[in-house]
């Protein structure tokens, strides 16, 4: 893929005075001004909200250029939606410049869900059953089962990202916990407590892309977006508001838009110097970690125990502070992965940054009903 | 045109059991073409897209992964006090089931556990359609 990452802008992560719409205003802003344009130079853009409105209702003060603007929506994986499609229309040749956008405020708690909207019967959700928590723990029991794996590794996962976070100004939850605090702090859902899970949060995430050619003229600090892969689910893998399971368990949509990612950045997983995944909840991470390629599966224990995961460790995951820290805001929550990595990547990164230059990064973002988003970046 | 009086697919209203010989049984779909097994009944396959068939689905199975319901979910049937309760996934061999856990404390499951398909009373109003408890031992 020939398209690169000449601009990019973040409204902090959190609890906020004003709307979704406005952090989603000034993270536009700010990715413009990141990149030295101005919107009218922007010929396409696609972006999404699950809770804030429609994306393109931006434009009206951004300014009603006509610029063909997509509004999209995919769960968790809403953000790395609107990468994708700005970035196809980059490498089509159809914009040399190109916004993806993506913001959100949600309520506090867990995200309600409807039946009706998932096509299942109205008693699924009154027997207590429709509860993503409960999704992630049930996925996750039976994964340490499978692969003998100590609990204590969700703690140790949870403890990194609060002491990420703790060092990153757009995070959310900035006080570092003890791997004890955490391990015994209330059991939402076993063999999760509290703070192993992520909360609905606020925030504003944009990135600016162009071809190479365009990228040449405005900056010299771009950033190579080497691809960019969104799968859905097969049959037979566990997902959210499953009332069933197939006999036999397939796998999921991350390791296949992992591979496709690599395969077309041409870069391998032992050749990633940072990356951002999915923590929706610790044991996402434990997950990912295998699923993308970082380690087989059931090898976790060591890329953690050791510290390799950590800043200044082999493959710095979630330096931010991830989802766990940072809450999840859906439609930004993607683009801030894809944001920290460029800022890592640049050496932008402030008292979190990963040391060596790092030359290469991955995001990864999970969403329901089962669909991931994989981006490889090179400096 | 599609005869609708023989769709597998339930109302969204309708419950989850059907009554075989006398006895509750968890109502399902069988692809004919595949053998997948769906729960609730859907109309066509997940794995082909054939059109399915009605099916008892078996009334006994292993436990295959559990949780705990630690605090009141947004929506849940009943007014009394809460309590936490135990949840997971029932393996029923050509299919697994998502299913309530009853029978002893909410904490103490594991996978491999034996349990067996469980209803309440017809007059019931505050327990969920149907629930999964320990095989007795004798």
């Amino acid at each position: 893929m020939s398209v690169s990452i000449v601009g990019v802008g973040l409204h902090p992560f959190g609890r906020f005075d004003i709307s979704g719409r406005e952090m989603g205003l000034i993270a536009a802003r700010d990715a413009l001004a990141d990149a030295g344009v101005s919107w009218t130079d922007v010929q396409f853009a696609a972006g999404g909200s699950r809770d804030s409105g429609h994306a393109d209702a931006l434009v009206s003060e951004l300014g009603l250029t006509g610029v063909p603007f997509v509004s999209v929506y995919n769960g968790c994986g809403t953000g790395g939606s609107a990468l994708l499609t700005a970035a196809q229309a980059i490498e089509s040749g159809a914009a040399d410049l190109a916004l993806a956008v993506g913001f959100d405020k949600h309520e506090r708690g867990a995200f309600g869900s409807d039946p009706a909207l998932y096509g299942l019967p109205e008693w699924y959700a009154d027997a207590g059953l429709m509860v993503t928590t409960q999704f992630f723990a049930l996925k996750l029991q039976r994964y340490l089962h499978e692969h003998g794996l100590d609990p204590i590794l969700l703690a140790e996962l949870a403890a990194k990202a609060l002491r990420n976070g703790a060092r990153t100004p757009h995070a959310w939850r900035r006080n570092a916990l003890s791997v004890d605090e955490i391990a015994n702090a209330t059991m939402v859902s076993d063999p999760l407590t509290k703070y192993m899970f992520c909360s609905p949060s606020e925030g504003g995430a944009a990135v600016l892309l162009a071809s190479k050619e365009r990228a040449a003229q405005i900056t010299d600090r771009a950033i190579q977006l080497r691809a960019i892969t969104l799968r859905t689910r097969k049959f037979g893998t566990f997902e959210v508001f499953s009332p069933w399971l197939a006999e036999e368990i397939t796998e999921g949509a991350t390791p296949h838009a992992a591979r496709a990612a690599f395969e077309a950045a041409g870069v391998g997983p032992e050749e990633i110097d940072v990356a951002q995944i999915q923590d929706t909840e610790s044991g996402a991470e434990l997950m990912h970690l295998a699923e993308v390629g970082f380690c087989e599966h059931g090898e976790q224990g060591k890329l953690i125990l050791d510290g390799e995961l950590e800043i200044g460790g082999r493959i710095p995951v979630n330096t931010d502070g991830g989802l766990l820290a940072n809450g999840e805001p859906i439609g930004a929550s993607g683009l801030r992965q894809v944001i920290e990595c460029v800022w890592q990547l640049q050496g932008r990164a402030g008292d979190r940054q990963v040391p060596g230059e790092p030359k290469a990064a991955f995001t990864q973002v999970y969403g329901a009903p089962g669909l991931s988003a994989c981006t490889v970046m090179t400096r | 045109m599609a005869n609708h009086t023989t769709s597998a697919a339930t109302d969204s209203t309708e419950g989850p059991i059907i009554e075989v010989d006398g006895a509750d049984r968890l109502v399902g779909s069988r692809c004919p073409a595949c053998g997948t097994h769906e729960f609730p009944p859907q109309n066509s396959c997940a794995r082909c897209g054939e059109r399915m068939e009605v099916t008892p689905l078996p009334d006994a199975g292993t436990v295959w992964s559990w949780t705990v319901q630690r605090t009141r979910p947004k929506r849940l049937v009943g007014s009394g006090a809460y309590e936490p309760f135990a949840l997971g996934y029932v393996d029923l061999g050509p299919l697994k089931v998502a299913a309530r856990l009853d029978g002893q404390a909410p904490a103490d499951w594991r996978i491999g556990q034996r349990v067996v398909l469980k209803t309440p009373p017809a007059d019931s109003t505050d327990a969920p359609p149907y629930w999964f408890e320990p095989e007795a031992t004798s």
